[in-house]
Order: C-alpha cells, then structure tokens, then sequence
C-alpha cells in the first residue's frame, strides 16, 4: 500500500464518519509531542520528560485558577463591605468595569501559549457579568424578575457566544451553555411558576435539559476539532463534564419523579451504565452508580422495610452497595480506564 | 459562492488545484456534514422545542379567553371597619339587582360586646359600607361605581358568568428562592373557563393578603 492508497483509504473512513479529525490530531499531536521530546532531549527518557512538562503546565494552569477565585472573591468581598462608600460608580466600576477588561484581554490573548490566561480572564469576565447586570440594574430600580433574567441572560450568551465564535476557546463553551441553562430555567419559571403542583414539569424540563447536556457532549468535537494536544485535552474536559452534568440533572431529576417512573429510572441507571462505557465517561459510571445505590435504599424503604423490618432491609442494602461498588470498580477496570490510557 | 475541491499535488499550498464540485458531492458534503453536526442541532433544539410546545400547550388556550360579561366587585382591606369587627352592610342580588344588606344582629351583637355600648345609641357607629367596582372584561380596566349606578344594572349572580367564565386567585411563586426570579410577582386574580385564563391586571398582584376579602357580588348581563 503507497502513500496515496493510505491517504484514500482515510479519507474514505473519514467520508463514512469510522474515524474522526479528532482522532487524527490525536495521533498527530502524539506523535508530535513524543518526537519533539525526543528530538530536545536525546539522553533523557522521554516520557519522563513529557510527564514533567506537563505536570508544570497543570501546575501553572492550577495558579492562573487559583488567582481568579481570589481575584473574585476580592472583588465580593470590596463590593459587600464598601456597598455605599464606593457609591454607583465604584460598584459598577468593579463589577462591570472589571468584566469588560478581563473579557477584552481574554479576546486579545490569542496565540496557543497564553491560551490558559485567556480562559481565566473569560472566567472571570463570566463570573463577574451577572453581578455587574444585577448591580446596574438595581440601580436603574428594575426587577431583578423573570423577565429582566431572561432577557441578562440571553444578552450574556450572545456576548459569551460571540466570543466562543471568535476566540474559539474551550471555556466559553462551558459559560455560554451556563448562560443559556440560566436563561431556559428562567424561561420554563416563568412558563410553569413554580408551586408545589407543577413540579414535575421543573422535572422534566431538568431531565431534558440533561439529555441535551449529553448531545452536545457527543457532538463537541465532530463540529469543533481540536487544534493540538493542549486543546484536545481541553475539549476532552468539557466533553466529560457535559456528560456529567448531563447524567447528573437526568438523574436528579428521575429520582424524585416517583410513581411508576421508580420502574423507568432503573432502566435509565443501567443506561447510564451503558453510557459510561460507550463514552468512555468516568463522570458517568460514578453518578450510576450513586444513582443505583440511592435508589436501592429508596426502594427499600419505601417497599420492603413494612414487611421484613429495617435490620434485615440494611443487611439486604449493605450487601447490594458492595455490589454496586464492586461493579463500578469493575467497569472501570475492564472498560473505561484502559480505553483512556 | 462556488463549492471547490481543494486537494494538493504538491506539498507547497502555491500549487493547489481548485475544482468546482458537482452536485452529488455537494449533497454528500452537505449530508455528511449534517451528520457530523446531527447531535449538536438535537442538543441545541431539544429546550428549544420543548419551551415551544409547553408554551402552546399553557398558553395557546389562553388566546380563546374572550369573555362578555363585566363583573361587579369589593374589596374589603379590613382597615375600614371598626376595630376590625364585621360590622359592615353587605351586598347582595335578588331578582336579578344588586341590593344593599346592612348588618346582622349577630354582627351588631359582636361590635356592641367589643364597645361595651349599645350600638343604636350612637350615631358614629354607622356601619362601613364597602365600595363597589365594576371590572371592564374587554379593556382589563376597573372602576368605582357607586350603589345608585350599580343597582340599576341586572346582574348575574354566579359564581360563574352567563358564558362560563369564573374569577379565582392564584398562587404563583416564580423562581426557587428568587434564583430564576422574584417570588409572587405573577400571582392575582384569574379570569378563567376550560384550560384557558387570562391575569385580571387591574386587580394587582400584590393583594395576596386581601384574596379573602375579595368579593364577587355577580355578572352585568
């Protein structure tokens, strides 16, 4: 088989969607990597070197992060002991003044190595938007209702949006889904209300909103392709956090809808199982498998502790969550940590 | 905008060929791109979707509530009357008018055991009577009207209307603990008939309190 066959032959996989760009980068990007460490340093073992340069990385991603949460609890913490000394001006300077700048640097830090930065000074832009929004317009006497909040939010995920479209950085993906959670909760309040009777509908719409969660999850990487291994992992973060936060409202949800769906839901536990291992998601797995346990005793005690007493019903749940326990650590072994090795 | 293969027969990118695609390749691209892309547009309409089925399912009868009767109303805040007590005329429709009914002996009983003095004794102890408001069904309005206009309408009882509306509070708490919205701020009085109902504005929001003391003496036909 000749250069050009090989090339046919993955543009034809590619063309029928068996391979993906994703995976092609992926092994591009590995082999990049291992050949620039072994390039730069020919003496040292290699993957020791990799590890070490990675773990730097992480080390100074770790201190960017941590610098934002002080950054923002600083800014918390002026605007809730000086709230009438620092007057209008200061608070909106602090809060709005402070998102717009961190948001301009984050669409201005563009090339690959201050790609991290850039993503905490969007973090913090996101962060400190909605307080900025909320200030602005008390100070304008408007509502902070349902209506005002869904209109802050959809604006914040145009802005976030817009900047995502722009800048194409992993975690604007995060905060703009974050802003349009916050504007379809608002919508489905303002919709339903929100009373003891139409809880199930908030419910429901929570479930949904997992299931799309996990769609575009699945999707992410088809329609946005990863640039390098950096980005890659990024992505790979934000995919797995999807999935989490997908399981987990589905899940939440499912359990407290009762009825008949105490029937249904452990069939979404087993699919959520299932889709641990197809996905190859942790996040997934373990949410499962919490999920099955707190059903179990929910079950229990709803259904069997009347007729054989809670000591045998806690000696039937002890046993039951260390078979859960164990399936999970099995699952793990056998199909998810492998595959992400 | 033409569609063009792009593929290199040299490794340098000044020696690319570009060739326009004919349109089986331009639908397998568009085919196989809306594949690619598939998850991501069901993940990005799913709540789409869904707020716009819920929204025609709770609102869309709410576009038939058409009501034609006016109704006639009090509401009582309580700090009109004597020390709180019931001693109020009252309103009611007999054959088919609205009329007054000063109040019970029972209710003079009361304010005379709180007063500790008879209360035809004295002419400051003239019992409270409440104002009357005639709600405008088709402008979402209301106005005060006085006894000798309303008696003179002929009036419908109730509790319904003569095409099937009734009037109710509703209890709406917007948001949990404010997070998506303020508390309260779309509870009111309801005009309502089968699924659809439509927020009497002119009534408030902010007579959660007075729900009780809201009364519907009957329908202008």
């Amino acid at each position: 088989m000749d250069k050009q066959q090989i090339i046919s032959l993955i543009e034809a996989q590619l063309a029928v969607g068996k391979i993906s760009k994703a995976d092609l980068l992926n092994l591009a990007n590995q082999e990049a990597v291992l050949s620039q460490t072994q390039s730069s340093t020919p003496t040292v073992n290699s993957s020791k070197f990799f590890v070490k340069e990675e773990s730097s990385k992480n080390l100074i991603r770790t201190f960017y992060f941590i610098g934002a949460v002080i950054a923002i609890v600083g800014v918390g913490i002026l605007i809730a002991q000086n709230w009438i000394e620092i007057g209008f001006a200061g608070r909106i300077l602090v809060t709005l003044g402070i998102s717009l700048v961190a948001y301009c640097a984050g669409l201005i830090l563009k090339s690959p190595e201050q790609r991290t930065i850039s993503q905490v000074m969007f973090l913090i832009a996101a962060l400190l938007a909605p307080l900025g929004s909320y200030v602005l317009l008390q100070e304008a006497s408007i509502d902070f209702g349902q209506t005002t909040q869904i209109t802050v939010a959809c604006i914040l995920s145009i802005i976030f949006g817009t900047a995502l479209f722009i800048s194409k950085k992993n975690i604007l993906l995060l905060i703009t889904i974050g802003f349009l959670t916050w504007a379809y909760y608002a919508i489905v309040m303002k919709i339903f209300g929100f009373n003891y009777y139409n809880f199930n509908s908030i419910k429901w719409a929570g479930m949904l909103l997992g299931v799309s969660y996990l769609f575009i999850g699945y999707g992410l990487k088809s329609v946005w392709a990863p640039v390098d291994a950096s980005d890659l992992n990024g992505k790979n973060i934000i995919q797995h956090l999807l999935y989490g936060f997908g399981t987990f409202a589905i899940l939440t949800a499912g359990i407290f809808i009762g009825g008949i769906f105490d029937l249904i839901f452990i069939a979404l536990i087993f699919a959520a199982f299932y889709g641990s291992v197809y996905l190859k998601s942790r996040a997934m797995l373990i949410l499962g498998a919490l999920f099955l346990m707190a059903h179990i005793i929910k079950l229990t005690s709803k259904y069997f502790v009347g007729s054989v007493g809670w000591p045998v019903a806690l000696i039937v749940i002890g046993f039951l969550v260390i078979a859960v326990g164990y399936m999970t650590f099995y699952l793990n072994k056998r199909f998810i940590s492998l595959k992400q090795g | 905008m033409k569609n063009y293969h792009r593929f290199s027969l040299n490794t340098s990118p000044q020696h690319n060929i570009q060739v326009p695609l004919t349109s089986v390749e331009m639908r397998r691209n568009f085919n196989h791109m809306t594949k690619n892309n598939l998850p991501i547009i069901i993940g990005i309409a799913l709540p789409i979707v869904f707020i716009l089925i819920i929204s025609i399912v709770i609102f869309g009868p709410s576009v038939f509530v058409k009501p034609q009767h006016n109704f006639i109303y009090t509401i009582d805040d309580g700090y009109n009357r004597y020390n709180n007590t019931e001693y109020s005329n009252t309103y009611a429709v007999e054959n088919n008018h609205i009329v007054l009914v000063p109040p019970g002996a029972s209710q003079k009983h009361i304010l005379e055991q709180l007063l500790q003095v008879p209360v035809s004794e004295t002419e400051t102890y003239t019992p409270y009577t409440p104002i009357l408001y005639e709600y405008d069904v088709k402008t979402n309005s209301s106005h005060q009207i006085n006894f000798d206009e309303a008696k003179n309408l002929i009036v419908d009882p109730g509790p319904s209307s003569p095409d099937g509306y009734t009037v109710e509070y509703e209890y709406r708490n917007d948001g949990i603990f404010g997070l998506f919205g303020s508390s309260g701020n779309s509870s009111g009085f309801f005009i309502s008939k089968n699924n659809g109902k439509r927020k009497l504005n002119a009534l408030g929001s902010d007579v959660y309190w007075n729900q009780g003391n809201f009364k519907l003496i009957g329908w202008v036909k």
